[in-house]
């Protein structure tokens, strides 16, 4: 134990933890500089080039501006790039985003067209939904997620009702109508 | 039954029949004493314990927990438990767990079971968590069903509002990237660096001195030699090294003790005869002849080159 005190005294040790404490502190401003670089794009959105190494909220904030936009399209095509990435919080997130953009599409559609647009608003809340439902299950205590998960359940299209069978054959029996012994059986 | 022959007689037809009426009976008889003398199988003992059956929203948790009782010889089919994933249309498993006790001829298993509810209402509504099915494996296999749990929901969005005027909630606005975790290490690393580069200069100026016992005698011993060195300025010169080397050896230092001392300090070992004498002049002096005057043979200046070696010995200790 001395010899190890005595030997983490001597200089040599000395200047190797000096030299680990001078890298930290390299990195750490390096970081702190991509970290002020990234706010400053955060904060205005329209100078983000999205590219293979763009940092995922720089992505969402692009996705964010863009819907913002009205271009809604590219937005969804944004956050889809990100479904799978970064931890569970910037999921839910980005789920939540994703959710409540279809279902701003399907409220829009179903408030001024009702059940004519039937399957269009169908299919965005089936969408709207599922992200949501995502994002809970990712974050159950979203509370802006449940809200509009409650919303979108309100607003699904009640089922069509099925369409009337149209068998106009008049058969004897029903065992008339099921298929025969197939040729070359048994 | 055989069909009757055809040459059995009319007066023989009613004795036949009561007869095939005893034999059913009794073989009916058979049949209900065989199955009575069967070991009943072991009814599995259910307990479902949750927090609240009401007041539940979109999104929120449940829990539920079984304690479930069988025979020590069953054990729980773990495979048979739901997995977490969708339940039905509305209800999700988030998780299975359990934990089993024995004892007393018994199993004991603890079910924790949290269920996360996605059914939308417009009004409060009751709302049912499906029977789950068990099973456990022993020397039969045993089935049971833990009950279907009712519940009341309850809409978020207030009832009276029509879908048009409910507003959306807007989407998330992008957050800032967080910066204090990387000040707060770049503090932390500066500190470091700091104290450590404080430390290496206060090693190169010899700012440490203060700390070097021997060194520090040596300085005392100077001032002490600048008057007439009379018998008491000796005395006071020999105490100067010893509390020297009781401060080095990390406790008072005895004659004895000089081999070991020597041995854990390898810079001193040179100078080993030296304070082997140094202690023999020690014994003299305050314990075999305390009133004699200075000893002729080691004369003060002696005392002071030890010192002075000493020292010198000390800063080669890293």
């Amino acid at each position: 134990m001395g010899q190890m005190m005595s030997r983490l005294r001597s200089p040599a040790w000395t200047w190797a933890i000096l030299a680990v404490l001078w890298a930290g502190i390299a990195y750490e401003s390096y970081a702190l500089y991509r970290a002020s670089r990234d706010n400053r794009l955060i904060a205005a959105p329209a100078g983000i080039e999205i590219g293979d190494s763009t940092a995922l909220e720089l992505i969402f904030a692009k996705a964010y501006d863009t819907a913002r936009n009205g271009d809604r399209q590219e937005a969804l095509r944004l956050y889809g790039t990100l479904l799978h990435r970064g931890d569970e919080r910037f999921r839910a997130r980005v789920r939540y985003n994703l959710g409540t953009l279809y279902l701003r599409d399907a409220a829009e559609l179903w408030n001024a067209k009702g059940v004519l647009e039937y399957v269009r608003v169908n299919t965005l809340v089936a969408s709207a939904k599922e992200n949501l439902r995502e994002a809970l299950r990712l974050q159950p205590d979203h509370w802006n997620a449940r809200y509009n998960l409650e919303y979108a359940y309100r607003i699904t299209p009640p089922p069509k009702e099925k369409p009337k069978a149209d068998f106009q054959g008049s058969k004897g029996s029903v065992f008339a109508t099921l298929p025969s012994t197939p040729g070359g059986g048994p | 039954m055989a069909p009757l022959n055809p040459a059995d007689t009319a007066a023989q037809r009613p004795f036949l029949r009561a007869a095939r009426g005893r034999c059913g009976g009794l073989i009916g008889l058979m049949l209900f004493l065989a199955g009575s003398a069967l070991p009943a199988a072991p009814e599995p003992r259910i307990e479902l314990a949750a927090t609240r059956d009401y007041g539940y929203v979109m999104g929120d948790l449940i829990e539920h927990t079984l304690t479930v009782r069988v025979p020590e010889s069953f054990a729980l089919e773990t495979g048979f438990l739901p997995r977490p994933g969708a339940l039905d249309e509305w209800l999700d498993v988030r998780s299975a767990d359990w934990t089993s006790e024995r004892g007393n001829g018994d199993a004991r298993y603890r079910i924790r079971l949290v269920y996360q509810v996605f059914k939308g209402v417009r009004g409060p509504e009751k709302a049912r968590v499906p029977a789950l099915p068990l099973r456990f494996t022993g020397p039969s296999t045993l089935e049971a069903n833990a009950p279907e749990w009712e519940f009341t929901l309850m809409p978020l969005i207030s009832p009276q509002l029509p879908d048009e005027a409910v507003a959306i909630r807007d989407a998330l606005s992008p957050e800032p990237i967080a910066t204090a975790p990387h000040w707060h290490r770049v503090w932390i690393y500066l500190a470091g660096s700091l104290a450590l580069a404080g430390w290496l200069i206060s090693q190169r100026l010899g700012w440490s001195r203060r700390a070097r016992p021997f060194a520090r005698a040596y300085r005392e011993l100077k001032k002490l030699l600048h008057g007439p060195v009379s018998p008491e300025t000796y005395r006071s010169a020999v105490k100067l090294l010893h509390r020297a080397l009781d401060e080095t050896a990390g406790g008072t230092l005895f004659a004895g003790q000089v081999e070991r001392f020597c041995e854990s300090r390898p810079a001193f070992t040179e100078i080993r005869e030296e304070l082997v004498g140094f202690f023999t002049l020690s014994q003299r002096l305050f314990f075999t002849a305390p009133e004699a005057p200075a000893p002729a043979d080691y004369p003060i200046a002696r005392l002071e080159s030890l010192c002075r070696r000493c020292a010198a010995m000390e800063r080669r200790v890293p």
